[in-house]
């Protein structure tokens, strides 16, 4: 009862100061200019020791309403600009008018501490590498492209566009390593949605997650996870592009968003893909009959044509009382993939495909101060229905130079298998997942992350039905993370633990196997770091035990030559990352950045597909290695007129198996070797120049150069064999070149792009060439406001 | 910290050398000397890893067999062949099939190289010849394909698209070959049914043998034999040889650990005599009834004796349906013995650890004594036997896990 009282006390103190005020209220408003005579906007504007205030909108204006009459301090606040402050007399029902020019701040009195995405992004104590990509947006790159020129990373691609790539983060591979797109997981996007794929003017971002991921991107992910974080802070925008290369390649790309002052928004976005690949490569053909290799000559590759599309659509509102965001979408995409050659070149195929479509139902929510002050709810629910075909049901038998012969009888092998199959998979994909991030102070966070996955899989061979031991399969996935955060010592210091569980289970139908699987695992981790100089030198160390469910594949084999294995255990490994950053503002814009690391992954159980010369394999958890590396990076900007960086890798993986095959009592002579066929040194500099003013006051010319060096490594055990007979991938420099005619202060862009400008063979893997020397044009329009 | 900081800084300024450079060069290793007779192929690992070496040696009776900054490295996981004082590695890759002789350095060097889809069995016609079969995997086709390789040329000289053997127009079965050997103007081809896609062997009854004319691989006739069940099984070669007098021998498994589905007539031996086209009706010798064995794959050693290299009745029954366990490196199911084919006498060869099988390459045979790499429980090595004691002789440790071939120069 007192409760209540004391309650409907302040209750109706509060009211009566509102009433009172509201009698006769004062306002005060203007216009925000800088010294150099432009508009701006999210000044903070606000009442010294009150809570009135507001922020200048896109046109400079600021507006304080309901002030009760008096004298105050007004002050005028942004970073990058002297903190102004002005003594004002309002009168009952005086509306002030205020113009207000900010003066630009000099960095001999106040230390600019301005954070962008970028820095806070990189700050945490997390070993955490960010890509603007908004530097390549006006490039004709896609993200593994742009990813390709980080520490820790080769992306190997065995030939154009849309063609299958291996990406590689600090040794590990493939599905070792997850991908999320605004925190949302990319497994359940369809096939269109890929990294080889997705071109870099969606991203606003990336950020590489290395070897210790957050609570809240909920993944079981054993090396890292990549998360390509998209723009949601212009509310009013378009960049549409396109263009046009080599190999008859055309890409376009459209992202736009349109938001009005009652918050409602729309999305639209997409891209297309289109390219013939008709690169040329050399090889030797043998002869049909005797089988004895003829001359070596050039071939172009015939059939290696690849489109992709995909078409993103949201509506939602944004800034309400309920939701900071809520939004309602669909994703469609698709692709078409012709194979040009198996795993040799001899190897030549002229019909084989693959296709893809996916509608995706989507939707997003989140909110800010959800229930408690402090508590952000973020959640994400959507489920795929896709289908996919590989079709391989021509019996013809190509050459390089497009001709074919068809076999006299037996007319059902395939080109690919000897056996003709149209493989249909019916895959329903549901995703749902939620994180609640509560600030409980300033110092202390609490995070809390569930992410559940269901998929079903309907498979079956239209040509060959009796081809698959099982039909369908569920397989459910739930991962739950908790995290604690501190600050402290006035934010120099952040502290991280954090606590997961994966939990997975199947059920598999028609089959003679194991119906159901159960799977349980516990990982865990910290991070921290601290400002040895505050704002400059950081100091991080992070570690994770962390564990990766075998994926759906690797379980279930594909129902022909690779076998189930439900015994599978869940991969393993302990990460450690140490490092050290100094960045330095050296004027206003200018600055400069050093960092260097140390990483640590002792990995055991890695899963493989283990063939031992039967005519079946299957995925076991053989491997046990350790990868030991550093990586060092410099970044350096003049005033937005010259950009540099350099980085640098250097990775030991190391093969930790001490007995061959593992679980025998054989010495393993490998043992603490050097795993072949991975780079293990290599370094990326970019130079870019921007010249403003060119023929127009509104136009610039940016000038790009990329470098990227990969030594050379061995096909082969480092230390087998006489050297003089080894297989080498030899070491490659290649360098692209980016020319960007900017007008209208960067709305129309016009670039020309000229990649491996030298020409050489590149090669990702041992005798498969990639495309040589290629040109494109860009053309793109960007508009915000 | 500021330790590993430095570290950092030299590796950065390391990988930066190098980027300026254009390249690193690479250390100049000194190959060490490699000499001998004696080709050996080394494998290291047998998974995804697999790296093979041609490694020279001039004993495979002492010391090791190491790849360590020596021998060819070949493109991944191999078959071997010797013939005409060369030898083959196949590989199905870019590189194709290779041929090495002894230069008059007495190193090795590469005479030819050609290229085939498939070549799942090899068998000797005669010294220079070699007759090949490539086979569909996966069912969808029952279209082998025949060759003869010159190994002189280093040339496919004559080539044949063939079913091997159709039961009937329902016959569903692929038919696997599973060993070759030439006797006259005939190639006598070991073969067995299998379903293409399940690699289920519901046949089981019969020994089938088709007879090919050389060199034009004309079909002549299919024989059969339905005291034991068929010849050969996949990965179990040398299945069929012929003796000094031109008698043909062959060995039928009936193994569940090489991978047939069922069991059927009795492991056993029978014989085709020298220039009959049918199975000697009077010659049997029943390896189950007579030792409690199944024969997964064998070699003429000379003098009327043969090794072979079986897995005990009850283990191989025990084994799992489909679970290929014979190919397994961590199952020692197996023993060997030897077999007088005369007096059809066996004899359990002493002093050899009981090892794993694997995929089954010829057996080295020098002076009547066969050599082949055991992989036993606690280290791979190569063990000389001697079919008139009957016992095995420890040679050389080898330095990976299994040396599928030996070859020996002339």
């Amino acid at each position: 009862m007192r409760v209540l009282i004391t309650l409907l006390t302040a209750y109706i103190f509060l009211c009566s100061q509102i009433v009172f005020a509201q009698q006769h209220p004062a306002t005060v408003s203007g216009v925000i200019t800088s010294d150099e005579g432009e508009l701006m906007m999210g000044v903070l504007v606000y009442l010294k020791n009150t809570t009135k205030g507001t922020q200048s909108d896109i046109d400079g204006h600021y507006h304080i309403p309901e002030i009760e009459p008096g004298s105050y301090y007004l002050i005028f606040s942004t970073i990058g600009y002297k903190k102004d402050s002005m003594l004002v007399h309002l009168e009952a029902k005086q509306h002030l008018k205020l113009n207000h020019i900010m003066q630009t701040d000099t960095l001999e009195h106040v230390e600019i501490i301005a954070k962008t995405d970028y820095e806070t992004v990189k700050e945490q104590s997390y070993n955490v590498d960010v890509i603007d990509a908004t530097k390549f947006a006006n490039t004709n790159s896609d993200i593994n492209q742009v990813l390709n020129q980080s520490t820790g990373i080769r992306v190997r691609q065995e030939g154009g566009l849309g063609s299958t790539f291996n990406f590689m983060l600090n040794g590990f591979s493939g599905n070792q390593v997850r991908y999320f797109i605004d925190g949302i997981p990319m497994t359940n996007f369809g096939e269109a949605l890929t990294l080889n794929n997705i071109p870099i003017n969606i991203a606003d971002r990336i950020e590489v997650y290395k070897g210790v991921v957050p609570v809240w991107l909920g993944a079981d992910a054993l090396g890292g996870a990549i998360n390509i974080v998209t723009n949601q802070k212009i509310r009013n925008f378009v960049d549409a592009s396109y263009s046009y290369g080599s190999f008859n390649t055309h890409r376009a790309s459209l992202n736009s968003r349109y938001t009005d002052s009652s918050g409602f928004t729309v999305n639209v976005s997409g891209y297309a893909n289109y390219s013939d690949n008709n690169f040329t490569i050399t090889t030797s053909v043998p002869d049909p009959f005797s089988g004895q290799f003829g001359p070596r000559q050039k071939y172009k590759h015939f059939h290696d044509q690849y489109k992709s599309a995909a078409g993103i659509l949201e509506l939602g509102v944004v800034d309400k009382k309920y939701a900071d965001r809520l939004l309602i979408g669909v994703i469609v995409s698709g692709n078409y993939k012709q194979i040009q050659q198996g795993n040799a070149m001899k190897y030549v195929y002229g019909e084989v495909y693959q296709n893809n479509f996916s509608v995706i139902p989507t939707l997003k929510y989140s909110k800010s101060n959800f229930l408690l002050k402090g508590l952000t709810l973020t959640a994400f629910g959507s489920t795929n229905f896709s289908k996919s075909n590989s079709v391989d049901t021509c019996n013809r038998k190509y050459n390089w130079d497009g001709s074919y012969t068809t076999p006299l009888y037996n007319m059902n092998r395939g080109e690919v298998n000897d056996f003709q199959s149209y493989t249909v998979f019916n895959d329903r994909n549901v995703l749902a997942m939620s994180t609640i991030n509560y600030d409980i102070t300033k110092h202390h966070n609490l995070s809390f992350n569930y992410t559940y996955n269901n998929m079903l899989r309907e498979q079956q061979d239209e040509v060959n039905p009796s081809r698959f031991s099982f039909n369908t399969a569920t397989l459910k996935r739930h991962v739950i993370g908790i995290g604690y955060k501190l600050t402290a010592f006035h934010n120099r210091f952040n502290g991280t633990v954090f606590l997961k569980s994966f939990v997975f289970n199947s059920h598999l139908s028609k089959d003679t196997l194991p119906v159901n699987l159960n799977l349980n695992q516990q990982g865990y981790g910290a991070a921290v770091s601290y400002f040895i100089l505050p704002h400059t030198l950081q100091a991080k160390v992070s570690f994770e035990n962390t564990y990766r469910i075998p994926d759906d594949a690797e379980f279930l084999g594909n129902g022909l030559l690779i076998l189930a294995n439900p015994y599978l255990k869940p991969e393993h490994s302990k990460n450690l990352n140490i490092g050290l950053r100094l960045t330095k503002k050296t004027t206003k814009e200018s600055s400069f950045a050093v960092e260097g690391g140390f990483i640590y992954r002792n990995a055991e159980n890695f899963i493989r597909q283990s063939a031992t010369g039967t005519p079946t394999s299957r995925y076991e958890n053989e491997k046990n290695v350790r990868v030991t590396g550093f990586e060092a990076g410099i970044q350096y900007n003049h005033r937005k007129f010259l950009y540099f960086d350099i980085n640098g890798t250097y990775q030991n993986i190391i093969n930790v198996d001490k007995y061959s095959p593992p679980g025998s009592q054989r010495i393993n002579y490998l043992y603490l070797l050097r795993l072949p066929n991975i780079p293990y040194l290599f370094g990326n500099a970019n130079v870019g120049v921007k010249l403003n003013k060119i023929a127009f006051s509104h136009a610039s010319l940016n000038v790009n150069l990329n470098l990227n060096y990969v030594e050379a490594f061995y096909l082969y055990w480092p230390t087998l064999g006489d050297p003089k007979y080894k297989r080498e991938i030899p070491s490659q420099f290649t360098q692209n070149i980016t020319v960007t005619y900017a007008l209208h202060d960067n709305r129309y862009n016009f670039s020309f792009e000229c990649r491996n400008i030298s020409n050489i063979p590149v090669y990702d893997y041992f005798n498969v060439q990639k495309p040589g020397r290629s040109f494109s044009i860009k053309i793109r329009y960007f508009f915000k406001k | 910290m500021k330790h590993v900081n430095k570290i950092a800084v030299k590796a950065f300024v390391l990988a930066f050398a190098c980027a300026t450079l254009g390249a690193c060069k690479k250390k100049d290793e000194t190959p060490s000397a490699s000499s001998g007779n004696y080709g050996v192929a080394l494998r290291v690992e047998t998974t995804d890893g697999t790296a093979d070496y041609i490694v020279q040696t001039n004993s495979i009776m002492d010391g090791e067999i190491s790849a360590e900054g020596t021998g060819i490295e070949q493109p991944g996981w191999c078959y071997y062949m010797g013939s005409n004082n060369s030898l083959f590695s196949i590989n199905y890759g870019d590189e194709g099939t290779k041929a090495y002789i002894m230069n008059s350095d007495g190193a090795l060097q590469e005479k030819g190289s050609f290229w085939v889809d498939r070549l799942d069995m090899t068998g000797d016609f005669d010294d220079s010849h070699v007759v090949g079969v490539g086979a569909p995997w996966g069912g969808g086709s029952f279209d082998c394909e025949l060759m003869i390789i010159d190994a002189d040329k280093v040339a496919i000289t004559s080539r044949k698209t063939d079913q091997i053997y159709r039961m009937s127009a329902a016959d569903t079965l692929n038919k696997w070959p599973s060993g070759a050997v030439g006797n006259g103007n005939n190639i006598f081809l070991a073969f067995y049914p299998l379903g293409g896609v399940s690699w289920k062997t519901p046949i089981t009854d019969t020994a089938y043998l088709n007879i090919y004319e050389y060199p034009t691989l004309k079909y002549v006739k299919t024989i059969k034999d339905t005291r034991s069940g068929p010849i050969g099984i996949y990965g179990s070669q040398p299945c069929i040889f012929k003796t000094e007098n031109g008698d043909i021998y062959t060995f039928s498994s009936n193994s569940i650990a090489y991978g047939q589905s069922e069991t059927g007539n009795p492991s056993g031996i029978l014989r085709v005599k020298n220039g009959a086209t049918e199975f000697d009706p009077t010659y049997f010798l029943d390896f189950e009834d007579k030792f409690a064995g199944r024969i997964v794959m064998g070699a003429y050693l000379g003098g009327g004796k043969a090794l072979v290299r079986y897995i005990s009745v009850t283990e191989d029954n025990a084994a799992p349906v489909g679970g290929w366990a014979g190919f397994s490196l961590t199952n020692y199911l197996f023993n060997m013995a030897i077999v007088d084919l005369e007096t059809q006498t066996v004899t359990q060869v002493q002093n050899l650890p009981k090892h794993a099988g694997g995929f089954c390459r010829p057996v080295y045979v020098e002076n009547g004594k066969g050599y082949l790499s055991i992989v036993s429980a606690t280290e791979a090595r190569i063990y000389e036997i001697d079919p008139t004691t009957a016992t095995a002789k420890k040679g050389a440790l080898i330095k990976g896990n299994e040396v599928p071939f030996i070859y020996k120069f002339k």
